[in-house]
């Protein structure tokens, strides 16, 4: 698979949002700036690169490969720190405060490296694969987003307000990434 | 008016959760697959409450955290350990997911320490909540599975297409969860409105 196929599939039938249900919280998807995006997706990169090594090199070897939750935590929590720690340094966030949309960007990387790092072995496609996966999601999560806002204007039936309706378009968007992906680009690329 | 009517979902904590399970909820499409990540996220989520609570205070509220995640990702290998001697195929197709539980917001928010006396007194609700957080990933696999191949069986052979082959498939995953999800809503205000 060439590298431009790898940001095709993770852009569509291998997304990250639409394969893993990473749904991200409201509020979650707002508009970054593109410096904000390209960090996520060298975190991905980075992270999915890690992965994989580590599970090839380290792991598998010794048959440990159930210790990689343990192994990826401490790496993952600690990027995690790391990245809190420098962002309440430069005053910009409270360190011991819980945030729960920094642990699902952290999931999502941990969604990105689970399925990159097992699927390459060249360390040029880990780090491709891992920026296209974090790209194919904010791609995903921005087309949610709009489709929400226009359906805010819309009166949509009580049961179905909130969560639902969330779940529903992402399936439906779900059903139109996988059946681009499998009646158009993996035809293509045969 | 509209604007402000489905923004509802950000107070209301069950449907993060939900939303937190949603990895879980999306790849288990089989009864069997179902059981084995709602008993592992019983395991885990249990680990990380009793973690949190169990702790000194004095260690302090980021350190209690820390520690309650480690052990929920310990737990995490645990269940995956055990499912690998049990079933190595289950354990090769669903060793990302397992993991994963340790990771997902209701068990972080296990992870926290309980703030005061009373938060501590009611410990116990957070081994109930995992249960039923347990069961929904159970059932929905077994729902899951019927749709897809009107049957149910503990095997666990891969996903079916029989009868409707969508469900087995993540966008069937996410239909059915929002589809259910609406079912409740709809019961719950029904309730209400009986209540008045």
């Amino acid at each position: 698979m060439s590298i431009i196929g790898i940001v095709f599939y993770f852009s569509l039938g291998g997304n990250v949002l639409v394969q893993w249900g990473l749904i991200p919280l409201r509020g979650a998807e707002k508009k970054t700036a593109p410096w904000g995006v390209a960090a996520f997706m060298a975190a991905a990169a980075v992270a999915s690169t890690f992965d994989g090594l580590l599970f090839r090199y380290v792991l598998a070897p010794w048959n440990l490969e159930s210790l990689a939750p343990v192994a990826f935590a401490f790496f993952l929590l600690g990027g995690f720190g790391a990245v809190r720690a420098l962002q309440t340094l430069a005053g910009k966030a409270d360190a011991l405060r819980y945030d729960e949309r920094g642990f699902q960007t952290t999931l999502v990387l941990y969604a990105a490296a689970m399925l990159v790092g097992g699927r390459f072995s060249s360390v040029w496609y880990l780090l491709g694969g891992g920026a296209a996966a974090a790209f194919g999601y904010v791609a995903a999560t921005r087309f949610l987003e709009a489709i929400l806002q226009r359906l805010d204007l819309e009166p949509i039936p009580a049961p179905f307000r909130g969560a639902p309706i969330r779940f529903i378009c992402a399936g439906l968007m779900a059903l139109a990434f996988s059946g681009i992906d499998a009646g158009f680009f993996a035809r293509f690329i045969d | 008016m509209p604007m402000e009517r489905n923004r509802g979902e950000q107070k209301g904590g069950a449907w993060v959760a939900l939303a937190g399970l949603g990895p879980l909820l999306v790849f288990s499409n089989g009864l069997s697959i179902g059981l084995a990540l709602g008993i592992s996220f019983l395991v885990v989520h249990s680990a990380a409450a009793a973690s949190a609570l169990l702790l000194p205070a004095r260690f302090g509220r980021a350190r209690i955290f820390a520690f309650a995640a480690v052990g929920a990702a310990i737990a995490a290998s645990l269940c995956a350990s055990i499912i690998r001697l049990l079933d190595p195929f289950l354990f090769e197709s669903a060793y990302g997911r397992i993991f994963i539980i340790a990771f997902t917001l209701p068990v972080c928010r296990a992870c926290i320490m309980p703030e005061t006396i009373a938060d501590r007194e009611r410990g116990v609700e957070n081994v109930v909540r995992g249960l039923a957080y347990a069961l929904v990933v159970a059932v929905t696999g077994a729902v899951r599975e019927f749709i897809a191949s009107g049957t149910v069986s503990v095997n666990y052979s891969g996903a079916s297409t029989a009868l409707l082959p969508i469900a087995a498939q993540p966008a069937g995953a996410f239909i059915l969860i929002g589809l259910c999800a609406a079912g409740f809503n709809a019961v719950m205000r029904a309730a209400k409105g009986s209540e008045r």
